[in-house]
């Protein structure tokens, strides 16, 4: 059991890591969607 | 700053893949707990980062309450690094409260137990998933005021986490680095503890550093949508 413990603690923690940083990828395509859609002003 | 990110990203990679090397394969064995011990590599570390990356959302938050009205550009960079900085402590402090019972469980003989050490760091999750939920469910100056204040009255929450193992009889173990004369680690695990705590820290920089750009830009990106929305409508009135 213990092993089997370790192993799951590990592969969770990766893929709880690697889902967030999938998650800040999604808020990036959202943002540049919106940057594409309301370009800024050009500066005078 | 896209070379500099990616090259930031191939060194944590490289990190993270030597950290676990030296957690689990390096460091030796505990004589008691055997080899479920190793968690401690990343369970260690995870609450290390909760601690810190909550600390920078803090320190995010006070900067953005004094400055809110003397500066805004100031303001909205702390707002954008107070957020980022709660999702990765978030992300952390998820870790730590999945990763200690999976430890617990075959050294306890128990998942849970509401101790002091268990019960505090469960409210600190609680009281940063709120302040996640305000920002998530709200909007606007109000809330961006409202949040700061949550995560400073939050963070009161991580001095009790870190103390409560010396001032409460807790299930979990009293504190191996910097506890009493009798605790402390064998020198052969230092390395995997350093290894794993620069690997980590690495990592939440990255990703947190994205995050923060990623918002930054979309808070611009949302201003200009207004001043849009703003020009529309002047058009339609004249």
């Amino acid at each position: 059991m213990a092993h089997r413990h370790l192993v799951l603690a590990y592969v969770i923690t990766i893929v709880v890591q690697l889902g967030y940083a999938g998650w800040v990828g999604l808020k990036y395509r959202a943002m540049r969607k919106l940057e594409r859609a309301f370009p800024a002003y050009p500066s005078t | 700053m896209k070379f500099f990110r990616w090259v930031w990203l191939v060194i944590t990679l490289g990190l993270l893949g030597y950290a676990f090397y030296q957690g689990m394969y390096v460091a030796p064995t505990e004589a008691t707990m055997g080899d479920i011990q190793r968690i401690f590599y990343y369970h260690f570390p995870s609450a290390m980062m909760t601690f810190l990356f909550f600390f920078i959302s803090f320190v995010a938050s006070i900067v953005y309450l004094a400055s809110r009205r003397t500066n805004p550009q100031r303001a909205m960079s702390s707002d954008a690094a107070a957020l980022a900085c709660a999702e990765m402590g978030m992300v952390f402090c998820t870790l730590v409260l999945i990763q200690g019972p999976l430890w617990a469980r075959p050294v306890w003989g128990i998942w849970w137990t509401w101790d002091a050490r268990l019960t505090s760091t469960l409210v600190l999750w609680l009281i940063y998933a709120s302040y996640l939920l305000l920002r998530q469910l709200a909007d606007g100056p109000q809330m961006r005021t409202l949040a700061a204040v949550l995560a400073i009255f939050g963070y009161v929450d991580v001095p009790i986490v870190y103390f409560s193992t010396r001032w409460w009889r807790t299930q979990h173990p009293s504190p191996v680095i910097g506890g009493d004369a009798n605790s402390g680690l064998d020198p052969a695990m230092w390395p995997a503890v350093w290894w794993n705590l620069a690997a980590w820290l690495a990592w939440g920089l990255l990703i947190a550093g994205w995050r923060y750009s990623v918002e930054r830009r979309r808070q611009d990106a949302e201003q200009h949508a207004a001043l849009h929305a703003l020009e529309a409508s002047l058009e339609v009135t004249l």
